[in-house]
């Protein structure tokens, strides 16, 4: 008997291949910045080919960004990385898939790379292991780091592992994380871009890579200096389903009441069949929104903070969200995917983010795409991150980025937890 | 002086505003229902297209990744790795049934395991040629005690199975579903006939490589499913000793029951008598259709209506082969059968309408050009099945 040596996973069946291949290196330029993206199972493999394609800008980075889709191993691309780039500072950060320039693909063989060469552009690494104890006391500890390292840091990039436990299944919380980040930065905060960490769709795991260890309880920041600025389009793919209701009982990330009556009665009313199946699952995604300012004032999809319900549950007559920063007294609506509106968004925004750089000098762009997105999962007609792809394909900015569980983008002056967005952001060099 | 002016009070909503107000929540609500319908409808088109899509795109890189191939080793690998990186299953194993053993199969490669987990081989108790389980359904039902034990030996409960009857290739893929997972369903037969079928074509192709071929080592032949190299034993189709005959009535029952043909082939008899063998179970072996009443066997004498029989009446739609009556492979059927099968093309010769029989003979030897005369179809039906 022969064995193949795949580690074990578990996912849909689904297939996305990389649209054109750019050859190696060649999205990397004179900027100091390399990126480069590969598609292999064999761990080992792929991490030395993305070392082999930054190689002609990036000989011997100063820094380096790995998204690593989450089937690899994280032990041996653990290994991988300090075997090809020794003594060199990286942050590893696992997907559901990854996105770039050459390609895209959510089987969680997929790898990417941004490696930051010069010394005016690279980031800082700060790391904090505390998200096991306390969601916003990890925050805290990363944000006193990040203002510790860069002072004046104008743009962090901000990582965490999503998944607390599978079984049953808890997800640090990213609005946690980011209030406890503020906090411990204390005083004129940089702008937070980001996204959580998932090995799979089924969000089974998680995991972050620095040089000495796999973490799986963990949030690090990519600290700028001041020069790097970015901005940010947000994709967008919800539409108001319902008249508001206002949350009358709350308990962290369970609402348990809607207009005064059990959360899921509420929401079961307004569906044209009961959110939970005979199997405990959701039978369709849906997701609640919260509307920033006028309530009654005109709105585009950008005024909505959306989250996902995460699941309900039948005993209780409560429904799980996604992150628990909603409360008691907010209005909310029943928020429904529109599959046409997600394409149009992606190809609106990565329209847009080519156009506005006024002044900027664009080092890279970063593509944080949430999970669901997928074609798989959102049963769009196409792949959105295929459009965002297509649309960029002959920028001479770089695209890198991957499938991730929530987003982390600035919305109404500070930066957000984000459901069901794509977050695309142009890290600029300030001129 | 400064007059101040207070805000001014809201007035109460009038009884009119009231309904007005309720009325539009009752729109929206009813508004965002149809919404969700349409988006519900527009998903499964979506993901229906998706799947055909996906299928297609696997047929034809499973095709490119395996031309180049020149060892069965390089197969298995080329074909896990195609079918991991397109998420199709997380563990998978390719097994050959042992011809000594029918039910038996020994373990030829392995996807997603630790090589220590494995035994290098397992037994079934029924072999369907076709099959999945899930946590909601197991197809087909009277083959739940094997797909336990493909639960068992692959450590995952949802679980495809695919079986080439004669070959008795076999190919097992396994997931764990989630709330992002499609599970293993129905349609996924077309899937199961992808794979299997690309598996079997490149086994083929290798075995018809001349010995010493280059790349071709001689343990070649070994690691590659024997039934495909040596001519196929009478084993291979083995008579059902429970029940070496089946009548239509008990299709219809068995039917009703849920359980459905596993596989079914025909034996020509002679140019105009084609005999029906099924199986619900590979393992136990095959019997002879008879019909609704008596003891006759079914006989076929046109392919349309052998077709429209086994997939309308028997509801049957795998693939449909025919055995020659002196092929190997049917032998231990045939010889089984032969005094039911002898009486019955001669009880139908000798109602069949001299003309007929010259004329399809006819048409037989001289082709389209010399047509025989249609006859209307009950009388084609009742004179052919």
């Amino acid at each position: 008997m022969k064995t193949a040596p795949f580690v074990t996973g578990s996912w849909p069946g689904l297939d996305i291949s990389a649209r054109q291949s750019a050859p190696p290196g060649a999205r990397s330029d004179h900027r100091g910045v390399a990126t480069a993206y590969a598609k292999c199972a064999d761990t080992r493999a792929a991490i030395s080919a993305l070392a082999h394609d930054i190689a002609d800008v990036a000989p011997a980075p100063l820094f380096v960004l790995l998204f690593l889709g989450g089937r690899h191993d994280p032990q041996s691309a653990l290994d991988a990385m300090n075997a090809t780039f020794p003594g060199i500072p990286f942050l590893g950060v696992s997907g559901t898939g990854v996105i770039a320039s050459e390609g895209f693909g959510y089987s969680g063989f997929e790898a990417g790379v941004i490696a930051w060469a010069g010394d005016r552009t690279a980031p800082r690494l700060v790391v904090t292991t505390r998200l096991a104890q306390s969601d916003h006391a990890g925050g805290a500890e990363l944000g006193r780091l990040a203002k510790s390292v860069e002072a004046d840091s104008a743009t962090v990039l901000l990582f965490y592992s999503s998944v607390r436990s599978f079984e049953p299944r808890e997800l640090h919380s990213a609005s946690k994380l980011i209030d406890g980040f503020y906090d411990g930065w204390d005083g004129e905060a940089p702008t937070l871009i980001g996204g959580g960490a998932l090995t799979d769709l089924n969000l089974s795991e998680s995991w972050l890579l620095t040089n000495d260890a796999v973490h799986r309880h963990a949030a690090a920041a990519l600290v700028f200096p001041r020069v790097i600025q970015a901005t940010t389009e947000i994709l967008r793919a919800c539409r108001p389903a319902s008249a508001f209701m206002q949350i009358t009982k709350l308990s962290g990330d369970r609402v348990l009441e809607l207009d005064g009556r059990a959360a899921l009665d509420e929401i079961n009313s307004r569906l044209p069949a009961p959110l939970i199946n005979a199997e405990g699952h959701p039978s369709q995604i849906m997701i609640l929104g919260k509307k920033l300012g006028d309530r009654f004032g005109p709105a585009s999809t950008a005024d909505f903070v959306n989250r996902l319900i995460l699941t309900g549950d039948p005993k209780t007559k409560s429904i799980t969200l996604f992150e628990p920063d909603f409360s008691e007294g907010d209005w909310v609506q029943l928020m429904s995917h529109d599959a046409d509106l997600m394409v149009d968004e992606a190809r609106n925004g990565a329209r847009a983010c080519r156009t506005n750089l006024p002044a900027f000098r664009p080092l890279v762009r970063l593509y944080i795409d949430c999970a669901g997105r997928a074609r798989v999962m959102s049963a769009t007609p196409v792949e959105e991150a295929g459009i965002v792809q297509g649309e960029l394909l002959n920028d001479p900015t770089p695209l890198m980025g991957f499938y991730s569980g929530v987003e982390i983008a600035p919305v109404d002056y500070r930066s957000r937890s984000l459901d069901w967005t794509g977050v695309l952001t142009t890290l600029v060099e300030t001129v | 002086m400064t007059i101040t002016l207070a805000d001014p009070v809201p007035a109460a909503p009038t009884k009119t505003e009231t309904r007005e107000l309720a009325y539009y929540r009752n729109l929206a609500t009813d508004l965002g229902k149809d919404l969700q319908r349409a988006q519900r409808s527009l998903e499964v088109a979506n993901n229906a297209l998706r799947r055909f899509q996906e299928l297609h795109r696997l047929g034809r890189r499973l095709s490119l990744v395996t031309l180049a191939v020149t060892t069965t080793d390089e197969l298995c690998l080329r074909f896990f790795e195609l079918v991991a990186q397109l998420n199709i299953c997380s563990r998978a194993l390719i097994a050959r049934e042992q011809t000594s053993a029918p039910g038996a199969f020994a373990i030829d490669a392995a996807m997603g395991f630790e090589r220590a987990s494995l035994p290098d081989h397992f037994k079934l108790p029924m072999v369907p040629e076709f099959g999945f389980t899930t946590a909601a359904d197991t197809h087909p039902p009277s083959a739940a005690a094997s797909f336990i034990m493909l639960q068992r030996l692959v450590g995952l409960p949802s679980i495809l199975w695919a079986y080439d009857v004669e070959t008795g290739l076999a190919l097992v893929l396994a997931i764990t579903p989630g709330p992002a997972n499609t599970d293993f369903q129905l349609d996924d037969r077309d899937l199961a006939t992808v794979l299997l079928g690309t598996l079997l074509d490149v086994y083929r192709r290798l075995q018809a490589r001349p010995t010493g071929a280059a790349n071709a080592p001689e343990q070649e032949a070994a690691a590659s499913p024997s039934r495909a190299v040596e001519p196929p034993s009478s084993t291979i189709f083995r008579i059902n000793h429970a029940k070496p005959f089946i009548t239509e009535t008990d299709v219809t029952r068995t039917a009703q029951a849920d359980e459905h043909v596993q596989h079914a082939f025909y034996v020509e008899w002679d140019d105009t008598h084609y005999f029906l063998f099924l199986t619900y179970d590979t393992a136990s072996g095959y019997s002879l259709l008879r019909k609704w009443r008596g003891h006759s066997p079914r006989t076929f004498r046109d392919l349309r209506s052998m077709i429209r029989h086994v997939r309308d009446s028997l509801s049957y739609h795998g693939e449909l082969t025919i055995y020659p009556r002196d092929d190997a492979r049917v032998t231990a059927l045939v010889e089984h059968a032969r005094p039911l099968m002898a009486a019955a093309a001669n009880a139908e010769d000798a109602e069949a309408e001299p003309i007929a029989a010259v004329l399809q003979s006819d048409y037989q030897r001289n082709g389209p050009s010399e047509r025989p005369q249609e006859r209307p179809p009950s009388e084609r039906l009742s004179s052919t099945a």
